[in-house]
């Protein structure tokens, strides 16, 4: 249950399920994004990503679990959802006929508001001509075009799934340190995936790591940098690790160095680790956000 | 609605001009014919009502494709070419997406069954009088047959088009159950000897015909209506 006294959620998912034939895609997924933060959801190919957003947006139907967005049970009314919330999908099927600019007037029309400064600075800045068929725009031109009129009704919540797929370097770095960075600054809820972890790494205040359909981690960047480290110490000839910390997320032995990475990491692990394990020169690492998602992933893979 | 209405008759363009092409043709072909007949100035009044009732009739039918084109199209091309993901995060209800898809028909249908009607009830007995009533009350016996085709084709096709991705295998739908039905009430005939041969067997059939596509349709509707998936 929610508690009362904070405001609701921008997203609550509760045992989300998507299934395909026998396959589960989304598998029993809790979820709960407060308003206003930016949320990163990453995860390899196939984790689940793109399913999970489209369930939140009714554009997939749920097979259990609900999910509430901006208070509004998706399932019991998703035009209500859709009027308060802006999106962009992964693969881009703007009507091919329509010019640019009939693009923005249809969207447009289906909006209370429209922030018409911003639509008209983003057309400038994506260099995107209104006259110009949608057939006849790029991948990337699409993308922009996408983005735009996402963006342009201001929603409450803006969902991007790989948003900056298609978009030349020069281009996606405008848009994410100048329009992606203003919507996160603002109240406005992000919730964006993506392959690149290094966009999640720059705007993401909170990360979601989706794997097979379930969720590993759901944290704080910060706090998720600063409570996984990875530990590298030598093992004494012909020895095999004996204990292992219970928040090992993933190991490697190849010769005689071990490498672990380890969640909830606190300096009182080491004199155990190392009382535990026939070792020697133990070293503690930073990781990146891209060797934390990459070592859950492996250790996730190992352990099946 | 505005922007729906706009984009339906769009991206049914196509099938709107084979539409027109299908309904002015045979009336085209009426004028050529008596052009190179007698010459436009040299036939009769009585002539003209003659080749316009049969224009007239032969428009009507021709037209019945326009409308199982339609349905057919209508809902399942959108989905055949994915544009309707983009309708499906956009904010306006799948009842409001219908409903403009159905006003598109109706407005197809009206047009059609409008200038059959026009043609048929003003033009041709205003030109003919009485010399050509015979012939307008035969082709008159017609219509609510050929009104319950027509509602059979688009029914169907509409209820495959809110299923199906394939705007063709949805139109077929509608043309297969014209065929069908016929032959399940002889075959019903054959084995109970009901309905009777004549007029009950035709009465059989139109209120067969007008069954089946009115149930299409509402099965169409109340099914696009509940699926999730654009």
């Amino acid at each position: 249950m929610i508690d009362v006294s904070r405001p609701e959620p921008a997203v609550w998912l509760r045992g989300l399920t998507k299934k395909y034939g026998p396959a589960t895609v989304v598998d029993g997924l809790d979820l709960e994004i407060p308003r206003g933060s930016t949320f990163g959801l990453i995860g390899p190919n196939g984790a689940g990503k793109s399913t999970t957003l489209k369930m939140m947006m009714g554009m997939l139907s749920i097979d259990a679990g609900s999910a509430t967005v901006l208070g509004v049970d998706v399932s019991a009314d998703p035009t209500a959802v859709k009027r308060r919330v802006g999106y962009v999908p992964e693969i881009h099927s703007i009507y091919r006929w329509m010019r640019v600019g009939e693009v923005i007037g249809f969207v447009r029309s289906f909006y209370p508001k429209w922030n018409a400064g911003l639509c008209a600075d983003l057309l400038d800045l994506f260099e995107l001509d209104p006259k110009k068929k949608v057939k006849q725009l790029s991948k990337g031109m699409l993308a922009k075009l996408a983005l735009l009129v996402a963006v342009s009704p201001e929603p409450e919540l803006l969902v991007l799934d790989e948003p900056m797929s298609g978009l030349d370097p020069i281009v996606r770095e405008e848009f994410l340190d100048g329009v992606l960075r203003s919507m996160c600054d603002s109240e406005r809820t992000v919730l964006f995936s993506s392959h690149t972890i290094d966009d999640i790494q720059r705007l993401a205040d909170t990360v979601g790591l989706l794997y097979q359909g379930r969720l590993l981690v759901h944290s704080p960047v910060d706090d998720l940098l600063t409570r996984t480290k990875r530990i590298r110490a030598v093992l004494h000839d012909g020895v095999l690790p004996r204990w292992l910390p219970e928040t090992t997320i993933w190991q490697r032995v190849q010769r005689r160095e071990w490498l672990l990475t380890v969640g909830d990491f606190s300096e009182d692990l080491l004199p155990r680790l190392r009382g535990e394990n026939s070792v020697h020169d133990v070293e503690v690492q930073d990781l990146s956000l891209e060797d934390v998602f990459k070592d859950y992933v492996k250790g996730r893979k190992g352990a099946a | 609605m505005k922007a729906l209405l706009w984009k339906d008759y769009r991206i049914n363009r196509q099938v709107l001009i084979v539409g027109f092409c299908l309904l002015v043709a045979p009336y085209l072909a009426a004028v050529s014919w008596i052009w190179y007949d007698r010459g436009l100035t040299g036939a009769g009044a009585h002539h003209w009502a003659a080749v316009l009732a049969f224009a007239a009739q032969a428009s009507v039918i021709c037209s019945q494709m326009t409308l199982v084109l339609l349905a057919g199209y209508v809902i399942a091309g959108e989905r055949r070419d994915r544009s309707a993901e983009f309708l499906a995060y956009l904010p306006p209800s799948r009842s409001a997406v219908l409903t403009s898809k159905a006003l598109l028909s109706a407005a197809v249908a009206l047009v059609v069954w409008g200038v059959f009607l026009i043609v048929a009830e003003i033009v041709v007995p205003a030109l003919s009088g009485e010399a050509a009533a015979g012939q307008s009350a035969s082709f008159a016996q017609t219509r609510p047959m050929l009104l319950a085709v027509g509602v059979t084709l688009f029914g169907m096709a509409w209820l495959g088009s809110s299923m199906l991705e394939s705007p063709t295998y949805s139109a077929a739908i509608g043309v297969v159950a014209v065929m069908l039905v016929p032959i399940a009430l002889s075959l019903c005939h054959t084995l109970t000897g009901q309905p009777a041969h004549g007029d009950d067997f035709m009465d059989w059939l139109r209120g067969l015909y007008f069954a089946l596509g009115a149930g299409g349709f509402v099965a169409g509707w109340m099914y696009y209506i509940r699926r999730v998936e654009p």
